[in-house]
C-alpha cells in the first residue's frame, strides 16, 4: 500500500478508526504474498473506492464533533477568564469599528451610479491633454453625435453641457444655481426619477429646465412648481418641465438641468459648438454601448477622429481619448473638470492601506496577549496530544477559537459603529464632500455577510501564529510541568513592539493636544480688527460712490470702507516685498482699501500717517505697512519705517511708506504674523464694509434690500455678518476634524498599546510566580515586589519617552510652520503627553504585578 | 431486549470463533469465506463499533507492527452481555425453527 494514501486516510480517519488502515495494510501484504502486487493492489483500490463514502460520512461526523468540542472548550476558557476575554473581545472591536467603518465608507463610495439599470454599459469619453498630460473628464460637444453616426457599437451619446450656472430669478427674489444642460435622452440613459413632469418630453425645447426639489423650494417656496417660468439674470426665461429625484447617489451634482437645445438655440452658439477647440473643456459625452460591444477595441478605433477633426498646422489639444466605465467615475483616476464631486481613488486606497495597518495592530495584540498565556493552554495541548490529536488539529481549535473571538468582537463593534458612524459624518469634511455613509448599508445583507467574513479573515490572521505556536508544544515536556520551557521565551520581539506602539500613542496624544490647544487659541484669538457689528456687501456693478452715498443716507451707519480681498475670509492677494538695500523678496499679503479701513477696522496706526484721497500720490506712491512686514523690512520701529522708500510689484516708481500699523488676521485665522501691506486704490476694491452703530445691525440690514434695490444692480443682493462669516471659518472646522480625528487614533493607540502591555505583564507574572514566592519568603515587602517586577517595563516605557518626545516635537513643526498664529507650546506639553502614557502604563502592569506581589508565597511554592 | 440484527449475529459469533485472532482484518475474512462474498470495510466496522458501543463486545489495542504500516490491531473479545444476546437469539431461533409443518417443497429441519 502507498505510503501517501495510507498518509491520506490517517487525516481523514478520526483516530479511532486508525486500526482500520493498519487493517487494509496487513490484507494487502497478505495478499501481496500469496497472489502478487497486482492482485493486491487491485483489492486494495476496490476496497477504497467500495468505502470511500463511508469514509468520508465517518470524516465528517468527526469533524463535527471536533467542532463542537472546540467551541465548547473555547467558550469554557472565555468563561473562566472573562476580565481577559473582555480585554481580547474589546481590543480587536476597538479596532474592527474602525476598519468597517473603513469598508462602509468605501463600499457607499462604490455605490455610485450604480442604481442605472444600464450602467455597466454606459461610458465617459475622456480625453488626456497634450499640453499637460493629465487626463480631463471633458470631451468636445459634437464628438457623441460623430460616435453615434460612425460606430455601431454605440447605442446612444448623452451630451451634457457644463456652463450653466448664475443667479436666477423669480417674483422679485434671486436665487445662485448651478447644474449643466443636458441633452434628451439624459433622462432614459439614466434612470433619475422625474417626481413631476414627463421624462419623454423635458428636456426636449429650449428654455426647458428641470429641478430638484430642493432648487424648487428655494425658487418657488410652497408653490408647486411644475409649468412655472424663472428668469436667469441677464439672459432668457426658463419653464420648469420637470422636478427630478436627486436623492441616489450619483457622481452628477446639480441643481437644475437645463435642455441642451437651450445652449445651441442661437444659431452662432449651434456654430460655435462644432469647433472641438471651443468645448472641449466643459462639454461631457456619455454613451450607452451596445451589449456586446468591445470596449478597449472601440477606444483605439476612436482615436483616429483627433487627427480628422484638428487641422494639421494647428496642434491639437488632444493627446488621446479615454473610455471611463460611469461605475469607475468616484474613487478612480482623478480627471481635471470633472462634471460633480469625487474622491480620487488614492483616497480609497490610502483607506485600504490604513485598516490593513488597524488589522494588524489588532491582530498583533491578540497574538501577543494569547502568547501571553500559552502556559494556561499547554496542558490542555498536552492532554490533546497525547489523546492523539495532530498538530493540524490543535492548529484548526485554536484557530477556531480566534474566529469565534473575532466574532464576538464583531458583534461589539457594530455597537461601537453606531457611535462611530454619526461622528464620522459629522466631520465637516465629510459633510463638505457630501461622502457621508448612509448607516442603512449597515443592514443590507451583502454587506453584513461582506463584514462578518472580514471579521472571521481577521480572526483567522490573529489565530494563525497563536494557533502554530500552542500546537508546537511537546507533550512530554508540558505535561510534566516544565512551565520554564525554552519555547516560552523569544519576548524581544514583543518588547521591541511594545515600545513602538507606546512611542506613537505618545506622539498621537501629544499631537491632539496640540491640535486641541492650537483651535481654541484660534477660536480666541484676536483677530488684530474689529469685526463686531460690521456687515459685508458686495459691490458688484455699483460704483463705489454711489454705494457710499446711499449708504451714508441710512441712519444706521456709522462708517463705510472698501477692500480687496476682505481680510480673514480665507482670499489672499500678494505682492513682492524688498527693501531697496536689495534685500530677498517677502511675499507680502495685500489689500487693497480706501482711506476709512484703519478707522472703520479699528486698526492701531504706530506711527505716519492713514492715505489720504487729497493726494494724488497716495495711489501711486505711497503703502502703509504691517509691523511683521516692517520688521523684516529691516526697520527696527515704525517711526524709523516711515518715509522710507521699499520695493513693490506693480509699482512703477519705488513707494514710500506713509504709515506703519499693527499686524492684523491677514488670509484667515491660522495667520496672525503674516506681513501685510495696504495699497490706497479705492477703484479696485470689490466689497464695501459697513460699521453701523452699536445695536443698530439687524435694522440696518432690514433696510438693505430696498437701499439695494435703489441702484438698480443687474446683481442680487449679497451680504453677511461679518463676525458670522469669520466663525463660520472652513480652517476651523478643519481643526475640530483633525482634533476628533487624532484624538479618536490617540484613544485607539493608547488603548491597544496597554493591551499589549498587559499581555506582557500577565506573561511576565505568571513566568516568575516562584520567583516572587522565594523572594517573599526571604522577607520582599510586597511594594519592593512591585518596582521589581515593573522596573523591565519602566525601561521599556522610559525608552518609549525618549524616542516619542522629539519625534512628536519635529511632526508636529512641520504644520506649525504653516501656522505663524500659533500657541507658543514649550516641552511642557510634551512632558504631559508622555506623563499621561507613563501613568495608563503604570495603572496596566500594576494590576499584574500587584496581584502577583500579594500572593500566598506557600501556593506557589509547594507544588516544587 | 433488543433482537441482535444478523449481521451483528455473525461478527459476534465470529468474534467468539477467532478467539484470540478476533482483530477487524480476520474478522473480515472469516465472515467473506462464510458468506462467500467479499466484504466492504464498512459493513464489518460500523456493527463492530454498534457493538461495542452496547457492550457486547470489549477491545484493546495491540503494539503496532511493522507489517501493519505502525498501527495496532485492535481486538475484540466477547463480553458476557454478548454471550447472553447470543444465547437469547439462539434461542429464539431454535423456537421458531421447532415442530415447522410440511410445506410440501420435500424439506423439514431435523
Amino acid at each position: 500500500m502507498t505510503t501517501w494514501i495510507s498518509a491520506f486516510l490517517d487525516k481523514l480517519l478520526p483516530p479511532d478508526l486508525h486500526h482500520l488502515i493498519g487493517d487494509l495494510e496487513e490484507e494487502y501484504q497478505l495478499t501481496k504474498n500469496e497472489e502478487g502486487i497486482t492482485k493486491a493492489r487491485l483489492k486494495f483500490w476496490a476496497q477504497f473506492f467500495r468505502s470511500l463514502p463511508w469514509f468520508l460520512l465517518q470524516s465528517l461526523t468527526w469533524s463535527t464533533t471536533m467542532f463542537y468540542n472546540y467551541l465548547k472548550v473555547s467558550w469554557r476558557n472565555m468563561k473562566k477568564h472573562t476580565g481577559f476575554s473582555l480585554i481580547n473581545v474589546l481590543g480587536l472591536a476597538a479596532s474592527l469599528s474602525v476598519c468597517l467603518l473603513m469598508i462602509l465608507f468605501i463600499i457607499d463610495q462604490k455605490s455610485y451610479d450604480q442604481f442605472h439599470e444600464n450602467s455597466d454599459r454606459i461610458v465617459r469619453v475622456t480625453f488626456e491633454s497634450s499640453s499637460s498630460g493629465e487626463m480631463f473628464a471633458t470631451t468636445p460637444a459634437s464628438l457623441g453625435d460623430i460616435l453615434v453616426e460612425q460606430y455601431p457599437e454605440v447605442k446612444e451619446a448623452v451630451k451634457i453641457y457644463g456652463a450653466f450656472y448664475g443667479d436666477f430669478r423669480y417674483s422679485e427674489m434671486d436665487v445662485n444655481l448651478s447644474g449643466f444642460y443636458a441633452s434628451p435622452n439624459f433622462l432614459s440613459v439614466f434612470d433619475f426619477e422625474l417626481l413631476e413632469g414627463d421624462p419623454e418630453t423635458a428636456l426636449n425645447e429650449p428654455g426647458n429646465v428641470i429641478i430638484t426639489p430642493e432648487t424648487a423650494r428655494k425658487l418657488f417656496g410652497t408653490e408647486n412648481a411644475l409649468g412655472k417660468t424663472f428668469t436667469k439674470v441677464g439672459d432668457r426665461d426658463y419653464t420648469v418641465t420637470g422636478i427630478i429625484d436627486d436623492s441616489p447617489k450619483t457622481h452628477f451634482e446639480f441643481e437644475m438641468i437645463g435642455s441642451y437645445s437651450t445652449a445651441i438655440a442661437d444659431p452662432d452658439r449651434a456654430k460655435y459648438f462644432e469647433n472641438w477647440r471651443n468645448t472641449v473643456w466643459n462639454s461631457y459625452n456619455y454613451l450607452l454601448m451596445e451589449e456586446e460591444a468591445d470596449i478597449p477595441a472601440f477606444k483605439e478605433k476612436i482615436q483616429s477622429l483627433i487627427a480628422t477633426h484638428y487641422k494639421e498646422e494647428e496642434a491639437s489639444t488632444i493627446e488621446s481619448f479615454g473610455i471611463q466605465p460611469l461605475t469607475n467615475i468616484n474613487l478612480a483616476e482623478t480627471h481635471y473638470n470633472e462634471i460633480g464631486f469625487v474622491i480620487p481613488g488614492i483616497i480609497a486606497w490610502f483607506l485600504i492601506g490604513f485598516t490593513i495597518v488597524i488589522t494588524l495592530i489588532a491582530c498583533f495584540n491578540y497574538v501577543s496577549l494569547t502568547v501571553a498565556r500559552a502556559l494556561n493552554r499547554s496542558k490542555e495541548v498536552g492532554v490533546r496530544k497525547v489523546h492523539g490529536a495532530h498538530r493540524l488539529n490543535v492548529i484548526k481549535q485554536f484557530i477556531i477559537e480566534s474566529v469565534m473571538i473575532a466574532l464576538i468582537a464583531f458583534l461589539f463593534s457594530t455597537l461601537l459603529l453606531r457611535w462611530l458612524l454619526p461622528e464620522f459624518n459629522s466631520l465637516y469634511f465629510i459633510d463638505f464632500m457630501e461622502a457621508s455613509v448612509d448607516p442603512s448599508l449597515l443592514i443590507r445583507p451583502e454587506v453584513i455577510f461582506l463584514l462578518v467574513l472580514f471579521s472571521v479573515v481577521v480572526g483567522i490572521a490573529a489565530g494563525l501564529y497563536p494557533s502554530v505556536y500552542l500546537s508546537s508544544f511537546n507533550p512530554a515536556q508540558v505535561l510534566k510541568g516544565l512551565s520554564n520551557t525554552s519555547k516560552l521565551s523569544g519576548q524581544t520581539l514583543k518588547k521591541i513592539i511594545t515600545v513602538s506602539q507606546f512611542t506613537f500613542s505618545i506622539i498621537f496624544i501629544t499631537t491632539s493636544i496640540m491640535l486641541f490647544l492650537q483651535f481654541r487659541h484660534m477660536a480666541d484669538s484676536d483677530y488684530g480688527f474689529n469685526k463686531e457689528a460690521i456687515v459685508k456687501l458686495q459691490l458688484h456693478d455699483i460704483p463705489l460712490s454711489q454705494v457710499k452715498n446711499s449708504l451714508k443716507q441710512q441712519p444706521d451707519v456709522q462708517s463705510v470702507t472698501a477692500v480687496n480681498p476682505v481680510p480673514g475670509t480665507g482670499s489672499v492677494y500678494t505682492e513682492e516685498v524688498s527693501s531697496i538695500k536689495g534685500s530677498e523678496e517677502i511675499e507680502v499679503n495685500s489689500f487693497r482699501v480706501d482711506e476709512n479701513f484703519i478707522p472703520t477696522m479699528n486698526l492701531n496706526l504706530l506711527a505716519g500717517r492713514n492715505f489720504n484721497p487729497e493726494m494724488s500720490s497716495d495711489s501711486t506712491q505711497r503703502v502703509i505697512i504691517s509691523t511683521v512686514l516692517m520688521r523684516r523690512l529691516g526697520f527696527s520701529d515704525p517711526t524709523e519705517a516711515v518715509s522710507q522708500e521699499i520695493n513693490v510689484t506693480n509699482f512703477e516708481r519705488n513707494p514710500i511708506v506713509a504709515g506703519v500699523i499693527e499686524n492684523f488676521v491677514a488670509a484667515d485665522i491660522t495667520s496672525l504674523n503674516d506681513p501685510i501691506i495696504l495699497l490706497f486704490r479705492p477703484d479696485q476694491t470689490r466689497f464695501a464694509l459697513i460699521k453701523t452703530k452699536p445695536g443698530k445691525t439687524i435694522s440696518f440690514v432690514s433696510n438693505l434690500e430696498d437701499m439695494w434695490a435703489s441702484l438698480n444692480s443687474a446683481y442680487p443682493l449679497k451680504y453677511t455678518l461679518f463676525d458670522e462669516e469669520l466663525r463660520d471659518n472652513p480652517s476651523l472646522h478643519v481643526f475640530i476634524d483633525m482634533v476628533k480625528v487624532i484624538g479618536l487614533i490617540a484613544l485607539f493607540s493608547v488603548f491597544i498599546s496597554c493591551l499589549g502591555l498587559l499581555g506582557l505583564a500577565i506573561y511576565s507574572s505568571e513566568n516568575r510566580i516562584k520567583e516572587i514566592g522565594i523572594r517573599k519568603v526571604l522577607g520582599a515587602s510586597v511594594n519592593q515586589l512591585v518596582l521589581t517586577l515593573s522596573k523591565e517595563y519602566l525601561w521599556m516605557i522610559g525608552i518609549a519617552v525618549v524616542i516619542s518626545v522629539p519625534a512628536s516635537w519635529f511632526l508636529n513643526s512641520l504644520w506649525l510652520q504653516l501656522i505663524s498664529n500659533k500657541v507658543e507650546f514649550g516641552i511642557s506639553i510634551h512632558i504631559f503627553g508622555a506623563l499621561l502614557a507613563t501613568l495608563l502604563a503604570l495603572f496596566t502592569i500594576s494590576t499584574q504585578t500587584y496581584r502577583a506581589a500579594k500572593t500566598n508565597p506557600v501556593s506557589n511554592l509547594r507544588s516544587e | 431486549m433488543d433482537l441482535l440484527s444478523r449481521m451483528e449475529e455473525l461478527i459476534l459469533l465470529a468474534v467468539w470463533k477467532l478467539q484470540d485472532e478476533a482483530y477487524g482484518l480476520e474478522i473480515r475474512l472469516h465472515l467473506s469465506e462464510i458468506l462467500g462474498r467479499e466484504l466492504s470495510v464498512g459493513a464489518v466496522y460500523v456493527p463492530l463499533k454498534r457493538l461495542k458501543k452496547r457492550g457486547y463486545l470489549s477491545s484493546w489495542d495491540s503494539e503496532p507492527t511493522d507489517e501493519r504500516g505502525g498501527r495496532s490491531k485492535r481486538f475484540f473479545k466477547l463480553t458476557a452481555k454478548g454471550v447472553n444476546a447470543l444465547q437469547e437469539v439462539h434461542s429464539v431461533q431454535e423456537k421458531t425453527w421447532r415442530n415447522l409443518p410440511d410445506i410440501g417443497l420435500g424439506w423439514v429441519p431435523a
